[in-house]
């Protein structure tokens, strides 16, 4: 007689949209492709290395990583990829071989491996690696230092820092329109405001992140330095400057939006975004670190369980009358 | 199955499909298995032993309140021992193996369903052992501690529960004029209480004139409309309730295919033997809705479409979105069965216990608006209580979730561990709570 088949048993649902965690990651990393191409047309091959050395970097340390947590799968899953293209395009074009290991081996012990991995980090380990170098290596960060044998055609100073220093009459030195193209001085292509923001689009379009995110961080923003410019032109910076300047663009579409470490519900999104505009203007207005975009970040992120409780109300279970 | 809309930005939505084809009677299997207990009600104990010589519609075990389990077959009782219910438990169950002929128990019918008053309906059901999912009792009201509390509503669905499934809709357009006879049966033994029929949409214009005296109720073709929990709690005022809140606020719940087996049955005085069941899957150009006797096993009906199952392949009981895996071929159909599916190996789905990365989808398409990925991350690591809290009580176990989730997780199944792990808690501590009392009383 022949044997009955061995039959494959696995819990419901037996079928699936097809969406994928690569998919996902993957698509945000591909977002960030206009921007990285603009940072190595504006940077060069100094850009190019940066870029790929961190990317290289981190895929190593995070195979590696996964190895001895013996977790399958994570290398693959696209979000080691993402988070080393996102480090790659925060670091600047002159950030030298050894700082960008040190940062791929911070983002992915510390950052990721250190919380559990994927799903487990409660801080946004690019973020969280970029605040430990600058309190680490503060003078070794600042893009305008390393980046000065060039012939640029804008201000050879970060926007953020020339307004600290100088004040509101800097701002007049870096006109909206070259802002927005990534004329300025920063990150390899966390400055590339416009293709950024392109970016970030499609994701919204299809799907990968929650729209809600991005806008309500943009609309806080923007609120909040309007507030503080009304109340005095001569010192706070206009609204616009804030939005194109620094990462702010890099931070409200592909940082903010990391599902692990903000909220899931749509009115806790809102705060969660707006939150995170209002503090990172009053840490760049008061703070010491002219980007306090960094530091508001995480400290949203710590705060977002705590915001994800605004949650509309579950369809409850009730008892009917009779 | 549905699609992402719009680049994602739309929420996937699955529909219920329409296609249509004969019902296929298959001749009887040479053996059915007949579970000996049903959920939430007393076993049955047998009447009797292996080696008995049965006919088709005889009595094979009784509860002392009379509803019983009838055989479906001609034949000998070859054993009595262990079943596994579609979801994995163990009950007792009884096997029977065809003899050449078919013999029926001598039939008492009822002349004219529409003369007959209420007792005698539902006594004559009780006697053809009607019992399972529903009791005929039922219609007589829920009997909380001494008190008969009257139904309030009936609510009869003509619509299946998954997509890919035809049995109940099938009774509209295959066995329609049997169904409008047996809604009126039931109009006499449901007495006072409202009686609902809830059909697909597009059968409301036509219905209307036939079922005069019920509600209508016609639903869209959105996976979510059909879903039987959410059409009895619409019914009830409520946005969702439990089965037994609604058992408590007097509702009854009935397929179209038992309304329409229970008029059949009484008419031809005989008990119920035949079920209706959506199989689909590899191997078949169309689905097909075939008619079987009860009991019989799954294999046996593969066997006779001409499915062949190998290796690796996956067989449920149910659809895509809720069906129960099957490890033996041999697992029998029961009342409760609509569907059997076969996955071919190449196209199985294994979830997988990868980390959630709060991307939100989940919660985003559960209909009762559950947080589904932290309830689930709290049943995952065994916290009941908290996983209960965000949400699990409520959950409908509509598979939605799991369908979603680019992380692949087993939601759904993280959502039922939840519930049972919760439920056995609480019979244990009713049980620990019952001994205290015990021990206190007889202190005393
Ligand atoms: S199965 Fe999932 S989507 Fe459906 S009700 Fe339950 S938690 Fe919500
Ligand atoms: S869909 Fe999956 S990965 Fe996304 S939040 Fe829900 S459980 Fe987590």
């Amino acid at each position: 007689m022949k044997r009955p088949p061995l039959l494959s048993v696995a819990m419901a649902p037996h079928a699936h949209v097809g969406s994928t965690v690569a998919e996902i990651y993957g698509h945000q990393a591909l977002a960030l492709l206009p921007a990285a191409i603009g940072g190595v047309v504006l940077w060069g091959l100094a850009g190019l290395r940066v870029i790929l050395l961190t990317v290289g970097c981190v895929l190593v340390f995070e195979w590696l990583g996964t190895r001895l947590m013996k977790r399958e799968g994570s290398v693959l899953d696209g979000s080691a990829l993402l988070q080393g293209l996102m480090l790659g395009l925060l670091l600047h074009a002159g950030t030298p071989w050894w700082l960008v290991v040190v940062a791929a081996l911070v983002m992915v012990v510390l950052g990721r491996c250190f919380f559990g991995g994927l799903g487990g980090y409660a801080l946004n380990p690019v973020f969280l690696t970029y605040a430990i170098l600058l309190v680490s290596w503060p003078a070794r960060l600042n893009a305008a230092a390393h980046l000065t044998n060039r012939v640029l055609s804008f201000p050879a100073v970060e926007p953020l820092v020339a307004w600290r220093t100088v004040g509101n009459g800097a701002v007049e030195s870096f006109p909206l329109g070259s802002l927005l193209l990534g004329q300025q001085i920063g990150g390899v292509g966390s400055s590339m405001v416009l293709l950024l923001l392109l970016g970030g689009l499609y994701l919204v379009l299809r799907g990968f992140i929650a729209w809600r995110v991005p806008l309500a961080f943009l609309v806080g923003m923007f609120l909040t330095a309007l507030v503080l410019n009304l109340s005095d032109p001569a010192n706070y910076a206009p609204p616009l400057f804030h939005l194109f300047s620094g990462a702010a663009m890099f931070t409200a579409f592909f940082v903010l939006t990391d599902f692990t470490t903000g909220p899931v519900n749509p009115w806790a999104q809102v705060v969660y975004g707006v939150g995170c505009g209002l503090l990172a203007v009053i840490i760049r207005t008061f703070g010491v670190f002219p980007d306090g975009t960094i530091f508001a970040v995480l400290l949203m992120n710590l705060a977002h369980p705590l915001i994800d409780k605004i949650h509309s109300p579950l369809i409850a279970v009730e008892v009917p009358t009779r | 199955m549905g699609t992402e809309r719009l680049f994602g930005f739309l929420k996937p939505r699955i529909e219920m499909d329409s296609w249509d084809g004969e019902v296929k009677t298959l001749p009887p299997p040479d053996r059915v298995k007949l579970p000996l207990a049903c959920v939430g009600q007393m076993p049955f104990v047998p009447e009797v032993q292996v080696g008995a010589q049965v006919r088709s519609g005889q009595i094979l075990a009784a509860t002392p309140s009379r509803t019983a389990v009838h055989a479906t077959l001609t034949g000998e009782v070859t054993s009595i021992g262990p079943l596994y219910t579609p979801d994995g438990r163990e009950i007792q169950g009884i096997e029977l193996l065809a003899a050449d002929k078919e013999v029926w128990v001598t039939a008492s019918p009822t002349e004219d369903l529409r003369q007959a008053d209420a007792d005698e309906l539902i006594d004559g059901l009780v006697d053809l052992g009607f019992n399972s999912p529903w009791k005929p009792e039922d219609l007589r009201g829920h009997i909380q501690g001494d008190e008969l509390l009257p139904v309030t509503s009936v609510a009869i669905v003509a619509i299946d529960r998954e997509p890919g499934i035809a049995v109940q809709r099938r009774i509209l357009t295959d066995f329609r004029s049997d169904f409008v006879e047996s809604v009126a049966a039931v109009k006499i033994m449901a007495d006072d209480a409202k009686v609902v029929v809830v059909v697909p949409q597009r059968f409301r214009g036509e219905l209307s004139s036939e079922l005069p005296n019920v509600e209508l109720m016609g639903v869209s073709d959105d996976y979510i409309d059909n879903d039987w929990r959410l059409i009895l709690a619409r019914i009830a005022g409520v946005g969702n309730l439990t089965v037994r809140a609604a058992r408590e606020a007097g509702l009854v719940l009935l397929t179209a295919e038992d309304v329409a087996a229970a008029g059949l049955c009484l008419k031809k005085g005989l008990p119920r033997t035949d079920k209706l069941v959506t199989v689909s899957g590899k191997g078949l150009a169309q689905p097909v809705t075939v008619s079987t006797r009860l009991g019989t096993p799954i294999g046996y009906i593969l066997e006779q479409l001409g499915l062949e199952v190998g290796d690796g392949d996956r067989v449920l009981l149910g659809g895509l979105l809720r069906g129960h895996p099957q490890f033996d071929l041999q697992a029998p159909i029961t009342r409760e069965t609509d569907a059997v599916t076969v996955l071919g190996a190449p196209e199985v789905y294994h979830p997988v216990e990868e980390p959630c990365i709060n991307c939100g989808r989940c919660g985003q398409i559960c209909p009762v608006d559950i947080q589904v990925g932290l309830a689930a991350r709290y049943a995952e690591f065994g916290l009941v209580e908290e996983a209960y809290d965000a949400g699990a009580h409520a959950c409908i176990e509509c598979g939605l979730c799991g369908f979603v989730c680019p992380a692949h997780r087993p939601l759904l199944q993280y959502m039922r561990s939840a519930i049972s792990a919760r439920a056995d808690a609480e019979a244990s501590a009713a049980e620990s709570e019952a001994e205290v009392a015990q021990g206190a009383a007889s202190e005393e």
